[in-house]
């Protein structure tokens, strides 16, 4: 019988396996049988194709339209990533993805990902966005249906010392989808962020702390607070991460700024510096990045108020409540 | 008596060879746990192997483009503690390591190969202590200049699939086409070979110890999946180190059944038997039991 399949790396077609591993096939509803061997046999002839292998599941990114398919079995806490280019994104990825290679990050374990080849890969450098295309290597194994909508990296963590495990998808996009939002109003491609559980604003600490920069990239970050609560109203929690901290200090009237911004847009908002990698022999690379994963798991943690009176000296008061590994912002 | 297939896994230079020629001589000698009460009609592949052994020499890398009939060691075992008791005849098809990494890259493998895999009811996963052909993960310190121009390098500069990468994949592709006997869990033997050439210390920890401070993503797989059940074993085919004359000497005047020991981490810390056989006993015990 020839059938067909549209869930994607199902080799019913060639195999006869279904990918959902219902048995026998038909019973699959994805599954459709294909009219007329009899006749499709004429074709054999005419229509003999290119012998392709039997593939495995897909280790790469996550279509959008697929992501039913893990949350369906488990709770995955989405974290909505979104920044201007250069901000850093990726690298929190990439740092990410490193702590757990080399067993670094506190706290947790690596325990799954479905996507583990894509994570890797962008690791390696071997794919990454560029002027807002997906580029050639993210095609070349899985055709996203809809190339406007975001693709998802899934990786489950182990809570070290404890049998909890946490399911995380992470879109991996490009910074120009983040920057047509704030300069054009076009969110149709961040849509995803109305599902997120926590959102990662990704600010370039260099352009936060140099006086050159200082002012516009305020200005900036604010104005992504308020186009995110424009488009999402019911924004989840919003953490700012401050990356670079390896060479740069954010003053605290630079942070108290933009979370005054977000108070007054009512916006759950927290701060997380980090250094994704390090030029700093002082600062180890991947700095801050437990600490940020702890934040975006599950519900609001308790934590302490984000900005205390101190008595000291107040154009100098430290933010020692959102500093993380021992750098001062 | 039932058929089952064991099938071997592992990237290239990872010891399969040697570890099945290696175990060839095990079942046949019938001192181990497992024994070979009759001997298999076809045994040219492991007597390749085994000749390389018993002459003091680890055998050469496998051919890159076989197919599973072409390493395959089709052999009946018994457990020797019940001689008469049901036998369980194994295939076990030898998969080169290449075939493997074009899967893993590629993700998808020739129909043969697919087959072969859904006929297995278990498998052996191979990762060799100190290969060249092993690929560490990039990190910030030796690669950090790489890090920062990554995108802009052309294909061939590329680093190649971590091994752990390469381990967690090959873990899917069992748990995604192994056959559940019975509804049970396949069995899936990790086994660490040249397990002599680690030092005193990481040895005396253990291979599990030894996966997670080496290759922390495939260890953390291993603890997560429940879908498969999974044992580690450090693996010694000889004992020694044949590029070492001295031991190379103390072999060739030696007696082989005493060549050779398995690594398990047990509730009293790590036992070492000179029984080269366990890991295939672990996974086969199940189908024999369901005689």
């Amino acid at each position: 019988m020839l059938a067909e399949c549209p869930q994607e790396n199902c080799t019913v077609a060639t195999t006869g396996q279904c990918l959902l591993n219902h048995n026998p096939v038909a019973t699959c509803p994805h599954y459709r049988a294909l009219e007329g061997e009899a006749e499709a046999t004429d074709f054999d002839e005419l229509l003999v194709g290119p012998e392709q292998n039997p593939s495995f599941q897909s280790s790469n990114s996550l279509a959008e339209d697929n992501l039913n398919q893990i949350m369906g079995d488990r709770y995955c806490t989405m974290i909505g990533i979104v920044g201007p280019p250069d901000s850093g994104k990726t690298a929190a990825l990439v740092s990410l993805y490193l702590l757990l290679s080399h067993g670094k990050l506190t706290g947790f374990e690596y325990a799954d990902s479905k996507s583990l080849i894509a994570i890797d890969e962008i690791s390696r450098g071997a794919r990454r966005w560029k002027g807002g295309t997906p580029p050639d290597h993210m095609t070349a194994h899985t055709e996203l249906s809809d190339d406007r909508a975001a693709a998802f990296l899934h990786l489950r963590l182990q809570v070290s010392g404890n049998t909890k495990s946490i399911d995380f998808l992470l879109p991996d996009l490009p910074g120009e989808w983040s920057t047509a939002m704030v300069e054009e109003s076009r969110h149709d491609r961040l849509a995803f962020l109305n599902r997120a559980d926590v959102i990662w604003l990704m600010a370039d600490g260099t352009r936060l702390s140099q006086n050159s920069t200082r002012l516009s990239s305020i200005h900036r970050t604010k104005l992504y607070l308020q186009r995110l609560k424009q488009f999402f109203p019911d924004l989840p929690r919003v953490i700012l991460v401050i990356t670079r901290a390896d060479t740069s200090v954010v003053g605290g009237k630079t942070i108290e700024a933009i979370a005054a911004e977000a108070m007054a847009l009512g916006i759950d908002f927290c701060v997380q510096s980090i250094s994704s990698f390090s030029m700093n022999d002082k600062v180890p690379p991947g700095t801050g990045i437990s600490d940020l994963i702890t934040c975006s798991m599950g519900a609001t943690p308790v934590a302490p108020e984000f900005w205390p009176q101190s008595d000291k000296d107040g154009g100098n008061r430290a933010i020692s409540n959102v500093v993380r590994g021992g750098l001062e912002i | 008596m039932n058929e089952h297939s064991i099938v071997l896994l592992g990237g290239p230079d990872s010891g399969k060879t040697n570890y099945m020629s290696r175990l060839w001589l095990a079942l046949n000698s019938k001192t181990a746990e497992l024994v070979a009460s009759v001997n298999p009609t076809d045994i040219k592949y492991v007597e390749g192997g085994a000749e390389h052994i018993l002459g003091g020499s680890f055998a050469p890398r496998s051919v890159t483009n076989s197919l599973p009939g072409d390493f395959t060691l089709d052999i009946l075992v018994n457990l020797a503690a019940d001689p008469g008791g049901n036998g369980v005849s194994i295939s076990v098809p030898d998969v080169s390591g290449e075939i493997w990494k074009d899967a893993i890259e590629r993700g998808d493998v020739s129909l043969e190969w697919m087959r072969t895999l859904r006929q297995s009811s278990g498998a052996l996963l191979f990762v060799r202590v100190l290969s060249n052909a092993n690929v560490t993960p990039l990190d910030w310190v030796n690669s950090s200049e790489y890090l920062q121009w990554s995108g802009e390098t052309n294909d061939d500069d590329q680093p190649q699939v971590p091994t752990q990468v390469a381990l967690c994949e090959m873990l899917r592709f069992l748990d995604e086409t192994l056959l559940r006997v019975e509804g049970r869990s396949p069995r899936v033997a990790v086994l660490i070979t040249a397990w002599d050439l680690i030092d005193n210390e990481r040895s005396s920890k253990g291979p599990n110890a030894f996966l997670r401070e080496e290759y922390p993503l495939f260890a953390g797989r291993i603890s997560d999946c429940t879908s498969l059940e999974i044992s580690v074993f450090g693996v010694s085919v000889v004992g020694g180190d044949f590029a070492d004359p001295t031991f190379t000497a103390q072999f060739q005047e030696g007696d082989i059944n005493d060549m050779g020991y398995v690594a398990m981490d047990g509730p009293d810390g790590v036992v070492e038997k000179n029984d080269v056989t366990l890991p295939v006993a672990w996974v086969v015990g199940p189908l024999i039991d369901d005689e």
